[in-house]
């Protein structure tokens, strides 16, 4: 049971990774992110490579990040000054259009084979069991990217965050260069997922394109406003609930075996729909906008 | 009175919070031969997965109730990995971490496997499955990884030998973007060339599209002879479908996986007229198969198809094995004595009836199976022979049988 | 290599017919309601499971299906539309766009909860195509073409010539307006999600009879549809018609330069250089 509670607890980790990155770009930005899992993915899969062509692990870490970022700083100059909704939309098609490339681009990433064997760095140091070692590993990383975030949070560059959130018309009208921030705030959360991917496919050893989805980066968002969007605190246990109330469901097929695991899952699904929906409304902590929309086009015919 | 009331509350709490921990946790802990059974139960391999886990309860019934395996009941832990490597991963991980199985079997998808193999590995237990995809045979896995099943580097040989004897010239192929599909799409042309064929056509589509008709037209534009489909069958009813409604012509040949009773019903007996099955045929003439169809049909009425003789043979396998390493049941141990129980030389022997007696009086025995005579080479792979079906009044009618031996599979 | 050309066109049609029923209601709502509605391609997925809870499991024809199944598809889809977007306590349009995806979520789950993963087709035979020279086009492919077509020119008329299509067009340059004027606003957002959900079925049922039916149907075409909506300019129903053709006929004509695999990603990257020139789309009022 404990290896259980040590791998659950390492796949929590690496979705408040996740979630604090989402949190930084739509808490404290407002920034509408659809896309979130296509940093996951490209974290993951650089990482996978370059471990496996003998890069060490920090540095392919590293260099995932990077990849990761530049494609934010890519997508957000194209698509951020479009507003929220084609913002959203674009996000998403991004997150499914990486998908496709990693699928088919079999040269580079084996495609629908996936990259199995990835390895796991610095196994046995210290005589240590593995999965305590990775789990150790995670938290450290949690524990970096919280404190980062809560600094980032109070920091004057949080408060400027913040004001574009609630109003950007104001801040540029102080002068901010809002693009820039959002940019800024974009790279963050991108960095942070990528991170996530690094450890997520040193955990599993094995990446393949079917794992990134948008389906995770809804989970993210129930997670993110499980916890109240804005709080760096809130991305911790409201991830840590989502996953025990999820994993928790496993159980009651050992407990109540007419239930089967795919009409289980289903159920699961809807639930986070219905939770996506309820939190969204009554939540009153979400950063949203109390000024009308720029009008679209006219409906003409 | 009252101790007794409270001792039953206090064990009927204790008993509850067990099953709240997870099913049989206590009990499973002791003295068992745990296996975990990690099969698809939905997704596309659905059909399998249910036929495999019918399977290993089957024969798990028969040897319990014969003693179990040097006395250890054997235990049967389910998770469905839902013909996704994913899903596949989480069970796997359950299995292993929390029910702490000794062995591992059932998964039908290559994608999978491949998936779920290094966790096997890392946790030292054996791994068998009924995946296809080539890779399985060169996957560093320390010998923990074994099929029962062929490479689709073996049945492409199959396909061009039977494409030769009908008597067609070019093939097009129509492949999923998944291991298994690549891999027959990397196998099949050169033995299609050694027979003499050309490939004019080869498109991998993705699943999930809402229209293949360009596909399809790209890969019959050189008006293919046969048309070589490697997907799943629900894949497998929409591009055919596709393809009978532009009109174009060729004869479809694939694996009884996609050609099965549910794909047949959904493009309808007429249009599947004259498709070309071929799948892997099970060892008929095997006490194991004999066995294994008897326990099959008492239970379900039905034949025991290719996929329940692997399952028999799974289970089989690692059970001779733990009884032949006298109950221990570590990873290494049943390791050991795989070959050992499975490969001549030694007494032919199919049941529980037959071997257990032998293997406790120190008998060297061989196990030929109820899927193939499951004699494992050194990468854990073996040789199973084939059954060319044609799609007769909505059936498959069995043309012939190639055995592994008639094959050049140089 | 014509011959080529020509059977891509005609494939292209055909998709852009089944996209542009999806495109046009979202576009009415997008306009009028002023949120994008990722729910939307579900309600195509609605029609058909409808439409095949009659015709399969029940075993009516499969026209009668059809028809009660649009019916059956209102009955749930504009009840669901008007509590999730319309009387739920929202502050801003952001909320909407996460309620629509967790109505996405809810449909698609509760119909593999009764239905399940697996690839469903409706009780109809096969058929074989028409020929003509290259063209080919079985008689469903040639009533889903007519279909299309006869919606979108009958939500034209409604637009322009009726009452409530004034009202709906109203709304979408000025809501406030509308709302002191005394227009009955509630009335039309009813009708418009009626319209939407009634256009989004029988382009799921036609989908289904040529395709296949699975639970993530509508999901899956989520990009294509926004593409060939924004595309065509929200808010413009002929816009998005056109928007449809434009994606489904580059789709089919990339296969030409780059591998097949790649085609969904082409309607993202239209959107996107669309939206990175023309953000009101390429017929989209200025």
């Amino acid at each position: 049971m404990t290896e259980y509670l040590i791998a659950l607890a390492t796949i929590v980790g690496i979705q408040v990774l996740l979630t604090l990155g989402l949190n930084c770009q739509y808490g404290i930005t407002g920034l509408v992110n659809f896309g979130h899992v296509a940093f996951y993915a490209l974290g993951a899969y650089a990482s996978a490579l370059l471990t496996l062509a003998g890069v060490p692990f920090l540095v392919a870490m590293a260099v995932g990040v990077v990849v990761a970022v530049l494609a934010s700083l890519l997508l957000g100059t194209a698509t951020l000054r479009l507003g929220e909704d084609y913002f959203a939309i674009l996000t998403l098609g991004f997150s499914e259009f990486v998908r496709l490339f990693l699928l088919n681009a079999r040269e580079l990433t084996r495609g629908a084979l996936g990259i199995p064997g990835i390895p796991r760095p610095w196994r046995g140091l210290g005589g240590v069991p593995d999965h305590i070692m990775y789990l150790g590993l995670v938290l450290i990383a949690v524990g970096v990217a919280f404190a980062l975030c809560e600094v980032l949070a109070r920091s004057p560059l949080g408060r400027t965050l913040r004001a574009i959130r609630d109003d950007d018309q104001a801040a540029m009208a102080l002068g901010k260069d809002v693009l820039r921030f959002r940019l800024t705030s974009l790279g963050w959360g991108a960095g942070l997922a990528a991170v996530a991917g690094s450890l997520w496919a040193h955990y599993v050893t094995y990446v393949v394109p079917d794992q990134f989805t948008p389906e995770i980066t809804f989970y993210i968002w129930m997670a993110m406003i499980i916890g109240g969007p804005g709080s760096t605190r809130g991305a911790l246990w409201g991830t840590a609930l989502l996953v025990a109330v999820l994993e928790g469901t496993r159980f009651a097929k050992d407990v109540m075996p007419m239930i089967d695991e795919p009409r289980l899952a289903a159920l699961r699904q809807v639930a986070i729909g219905l939770g996506l929906i309820v939190m969204t409304v009554y939540v009153r902590k979400l950063g949203g906008r109390s000024r009308p929309r720029v009008a679209p086009a006219t409906v003409s015919g | 009175m009252k101790l007794d009331r409270r001792q039953f509350l206090a064990t009927g709490l204790a008993g509850g919070a067990t099953a709240l921990l997870g099913g049989g946790l206590a009990r499973a802990q002791a003295e068992a031969l745990r296996i975990g059974v990690l099969t698809p139960l939905t997704g596309g391999g659905a059909v399998y997965g249910t036929t495999m886990s019918r399977t290993y309860t089957l024969l798990a019934d028969e040897i319990n109730k014969a003693g179990g395996v040097a006395g250890k009941p054997i235990q049967l832990f389910t998770e469905d990995d839902q013909t996704n490597p994913d899903a596949g991963v989480r069970g796997a991980r359950k299995l292993v971490d929390v029910n702490r199985v000794h062995a591992i079997m059932g998964t039908w998808s290559s994608a999978v496997t491949l998936a779920v193999a290094p966790i096997a590995v890392q946790a030292r237990i054996p791994q068998f499955c009924v995946s296809s995809s080539p890779v399985i045979s060169t996957f560093k896995d320390d010998d923990f990884l074994y099929r029962t099943a062929y490479s689709q580097a073996v049945i492409s040989a199959v396909y061009a030998t039977t494409a030769q004897s009908l008597g067609f010239k070019t093939a097009a192929l129509l492949i999923l973007n998944n291991p298994y599909g690549i891999g027959l799409g990397d196998s099949f042309p050169d033995r299609f060339a050694k027979v003499g064929g050309k490939i004019t056509g080869k498109v991998i589509y993705n699943p999930n599209q809402s229209s293949y008709r360009s596909e399809i037209q790209q890969a019959l534009a050189g008006k293919p002879d046969v048309i070589l489909f490697g997907g799943y069958t629900p894949d497998g009813i929409q591009v055919f479908k596709e393809w009978f409604q532009l009109g174009l012509g060729g004869t479809w040949m694939g694996p009884g996986f996609a050609f099965d009773q549910k794909f047949i019903q959904g493009i309808g007996a007429q249009a599947a007229e004259g498709i070309v099955v071929v799948e892997g045929a099970p060892n008929l003439g095997s006490t194991a198969y004999k066995n294994a169809d008897k326990l099959f049909r008492a239970a379900h009425n039905q034949d025991a198809d290719f996929f329940a003789g692997m399952a028999y043979d799974h289970l089989m396998v690692v059970s001779l094995s733990v009884l032949a390493a006298k109950g221990d049941t570590s990873g290494d141990a049943i390791k050991g004595q795989i070959r050992k129980v499975s490969n001549p030389p030694g007494k032919v022997v199919g049941t529980w009836a037959e071997a257990a007696p032998l293997i406790r009086a120190g008998e060297k025995v061989n196990y030929e199976g109820a899927s193939s005579s499951c004699d494992f080479d050194e990468n854990g792979d073996v040789q199973t022979d084939f059954g060319v079906y044609r799609i007769k009044s909505g059936k498959w009618a069995l043309d012939r049988v190639i055995k592994f031996g008639d094959l050049k599979t140089s | 290599m014509i011959a080529e050309f020509v059977h891509l066109t005609v494939t292209g049609v055909l998709i852009a017919s089944l996209l542009a029923l999806g495109a046009v209601g979202l576009s009415l709502t997008f306009g009028v309601a002023r949120f994008a509605n990722v729910a939307h391609p579900d309600f195509m997925m609605l029609g058909a499971y409808t439409t095949f809870a009659f015709n399969n499991l029940i075993g009516v024809p499969f026209g009668w299906a059809a028809l009660a199944g649009i019916v059956a598809a209102l009955l749930v889809g504009v009840p669901v539309a008007r509590i999730a977007y319309d009387k739920l306590p929202v502050t801003g349009t952001v909320q909407l766009l996460i309620i629509s995806i967790g109505v996405s979520f809810i449909l698609r789950h509760v119909v593999l909860f009764f239905f399940g993963s697996g690839l469903l087709q409706f009780a109809v035979p096969l058929q074989r195509p028409y020929v003509w020279g290259p063209v080919r086009l079985t008689p469903y492919q040639i009533l889903t073409l007519a279909v299309a077509a006869v919606l979108v020119l009958a939500v034209h008329l409604l637009l322009s010539r009726t009452k409530l299509g004034r009202i709906l067009r109203a709304i979408a340059d000025n809501p406030v307006l509308c709302e002191i004027s005394g227009a009955d606003v509630g009335r039309a957002r009813l009708a418009m999600w009626a319209i939407a959900v009634l256009l989004a079925s029988t382009g799921g049922i036609l989908f289904g009879l040529n395709l296949v039916i699975q639970p993530n149907m509508g999901w899956d075409l989520v990009i294509p549809i926004f593409s060939a909506a924004i595309l065509g300019g929200i808010g413009n129903p002929y816009g998005a018609m056109a928007g449809a053709l434009v994606i489904g006929l580059v789709q089919e004509w990339s296969t030409l330069l780059i591998p097949s695999v790649y085609k969904e990603a082409v309607a993202f990257c239209a959107m996107a250089l669309c939206l990175m020139f023309r953000p009101r789309g390429l017929w989209g009022a200025a």
